[in-house]
């Protein structure tokens, strides 16, 4: 059985996937809205999306909307597949048939 | 969610790590779709209303028979007060969400088929009045002409974004569009106003019950 992977498995950075995996493939969303929809400090949703994008899970794009700068986040091709293997390694800890 | 629980730190159980996790998805689907129920709810208001008014212009209820130029107003300030709503709460929904190309492109051709078959349904139903079609046919052809594009794109939509909902809306639809000349003017508008309204309500309301329980477990 494979270990659970240590990046996501920590339930701060666990949601943040979670969220982002909701988003269609390719979709990505702007710090502040992922935060909203978080409840989390701007702070720790920044230590732990480093590490998401460290690992490579997680995209972060810097763009300019008019003036404003602005950082989108979304998950990889890579982050996707992490999470669905995770979500499938905790079904099958926990006996839950695919 | 507590302060400490959001450290990321903390060890998580299997049970307790999927529980999270589903809970996220829950939560955010439910945030992200907020106001899709109101948004279901204005075109109950615009279908039911709407085709009431114009089913009482031609069949009036113990002696209250609409103006024509008061049943199409109606008619037409609901159906645009529902496009008005959908565009504003849709936007405030995507608010923050960036597409990607592949995304867009499905999007743009998606939007730009509503425009070209509602502008197709209206040039047909312009040829079939100029090759003689009677004002009683017309009045059978437009509203069910007009409602089987609308079903039909609906269950387009539900098949290019996965939405169970969008069966419903569009498989009732596409059966009433088909039915309701059966029926006979005026009371085809009817069918529509009660059908079309209630349809609508139903998915209104089940939405509305889907966001209340993910709001009061979040």
């Amino acid at each position: 059985m494979a270990e659970l992977d240590p990046v996501i498995h920590a339930q701060a950075r666990l949601r943040i996937t979670a969220a982002l995996a909701t988003l269609a493939e390719g979709e990505s969303i702007a710090f502040p809205r992922l935060q909203e929809l978080l409840d989390m400090t701007a702070g720790n949703l920044s230590t732990h999306l480093r590490k998401l994008e460290e690992a490579d899970y997680v995209l972060v794009s810097k763009t300019h909307e008019g003036r404003v700068p602005i950082t989108y986040l979304g998950l990889t091709r890579a982050g996707r597949r992490a999470f669905e293997d995770y979500t499938e390694s905790l079904r099958q800890l926990l006996g839950e048939t695919a | 969610m507590s302060q400490a629980s959001t450290q990321g730190e903390s060890p998580l159980t299997p049970a307790a790590a999927l529980a999270v996790l589903r809970e996220q998805q829950r939560v955010v689907s439910s945030r992200l779709g907020a106001y899709i129920w109101i948004i279901t709810a204005s075109w109950g208001v615009a279908w039911l209303f709407g085709f009431l008014a114009i089913w009482l212009m031609d069949a009036g209820i113990g002696g209250l028979v609409l103006p024509t130029w008061l049943g199409w107003t109606i008619f037409a300030v609901l159906f645009a007060a529902a496009i008005v709503v959908s565009a504003v709460l849709g936007a405030r929904s995507g608010r923050g969400i960036r597409s990607n190309s592949a995304n867009s492109f499905t999007g743009a051709v998606y939007g730009t088929t509503w425009a070209a078959s509602m502008i197709a349904v209206s040039v047909l139903g312009a040829a079939l009045l100029t090759r003689g079609m009677t004002a009683q046919l017309a009045d059978l052809f437009y509203p069910s002409a007009y409602t089987l594009v609308v079903g039909v794109l609906y269950l387009a939509a539900a098949a290019i974004w996965r939405v169970v909902q969008m069966i419903v809306a569009g498989a009732v639809l596409v059966a009433l569009a088909a039915v309701a000349p059966f029926f006979g003017h005026p009371t085809n508008y009817l069918l529509f106003a009660i059908v079309g309204g209630a349809m609508f309500f139903t998915l209104a309301i089940a939405g509305a019950v889907r966001i209340r329980s993910a709001v009061s477990h979040g």
